[in-house]
């Protein structure tokens, strides 16, 4: 079931504008696939979401 | 497998817990029905003070944004809708039929957060792909009912469970079948029957951490893609939060990319924001 994909390279909508802690803590949420060079179908979108949110 | 634990000592305090209020019951069978008369539904609520309170505290919160205040249970049905009203009803039962455990490594605050946004996501995603919504809320805010079950029965072991997986920064689920004799999904499953719930429920409870390889878009599907996404969406606010694997299978089938992804991500957080205050997560519910 784990998401055998394989690694893939930066991409512009990777290369989001993040706030350095926002980009921690997304990375930290995820490190069971980035640690292993595998991309998890929500890392992508959820980025872009932290990009273009409001902020409080 | 941990001596302490058997899947004959886990079976007998699954039968040990309480059933949930009649009130409740009566509510979700009401729900099952073709017709969901508002009349029947209305009186199940009435019939359990501490619900009605519940429900009319939550007509008039804020959130909802009504102009004038909401007395009556009418009211809340006209105010929230039947099927919200239902879903407020059946978290505030829920939370008050389990108590808190005493597990040192439980977190059972964020595990009502995350309870209740995977509820909210997977009722969202039933009603876009015209899936049973009700049904698929209450599975969402049952779906890891199993480990509540473990910490409060098998407190000792559990958190001994817990403190492993926090060391290997691993995700608790993977150690479970190898320790306890059963994962939280099974335990879940096994609670949800007890509750006479649905059968649809009980599985999507028991798959939602292996939904089926193949087949239309199930329940299942969408409440194993929603908890990645509530994971995800970070809203359980713990240090050791991490997005579990992902079944291309169910992602597949919920076909979920672009602009509406990204609205249901934003919704889940609005909603899950108004809940949140309305439930007071891990309090009283007729406090």
């Amino acid at each position: 079931m784990t998401p055998e994909l394989p690694a893939l390279p930066p991409t512009p909508a990777e290369a989001c504008d993040l706030a350095p802690a926002i980009d921690a803590r997304l990375r930290h949420l995820f490190r069971s696939f980035l640690t292993q060079g595998r991309m998890h179908p929500l890392y992508l979108p959820m980025r872009h979401h932290r990009a273009t949110e409001k902020p409080e | 497998m941990n001596a302490l634990v058997t899947r004959r000592s886990l079976l007998a305090s699954i039968r040990a817990l309480p059933s949930l209020p009649e009130a409740v019951l009566e509510l979700n069978a009401a729900l099952q029905s073709d017709e969901a008369p508002v009349e029947r539904i209305v009186n199940a609520v009435a019939s359990d003070q501490a619900l009605m309170l519940t429900a009319l505290r939550i007509a008039n919160s804020s959130f909802y944004g009504v102009s004038r205040r909401v007395v009556s249970l009418r009211d809340a049905v006209q105010v929230l809708g039947l099927h919200t009203l239902a879903a407020a009803v059946n978290t505030a039962a829920v939370m008050r039929c389990i108590g808190r455990p005493d597990c040192p490594g439980f977190e059972f605050d964020a595990n009502w957060r995350h309870a209740i946004a995977t509820a909210l996501c997977t009722r969202t995603l039933a009603q876009q792909h015209g899936l049973d919504a009700d049904a698929a809320y209450t599975a969402g805010l049952l779906h890891d009912i199993g480990g509540l079950v473990l910490a409060m029965h098998f407190a000792p072991p559990y958190s001994a469970l817990l403190q492993q997986a926090a060391a290997q920064d691993v995700c608790p689920s993977t150690l479970e079948v190898d320790q306890l004799g059963m994962g939280h999904a099974e335990v879940g499953a096994l609670v949800a029957e007890h509750w006479h719930l649905a059968p649809s429920i009980v599985q999507a409870i028991g798959l939602h951490h292996a939904p089926p390889s193949d087949g239309p878009c199930s329940l299942p599907d969408l409440l194993h893609v929603a908890d990645n996404i509530v994971h995800a969406l970070d809203l359980s606010h713990t240090p050791e939060e991490r997005v579990p694997a992902l079944s291309l299978d169910a992602w597949s089938r919920a076909d979920l990319h672009g602009a509406p992804l990204a609205r249901l991500f934003a919704q889940v957080e609005s909603r899950m924001q108004g809940m949140a205050l309305d439930m007071r997560c891990g309090e009283d519910a007729t406090a």
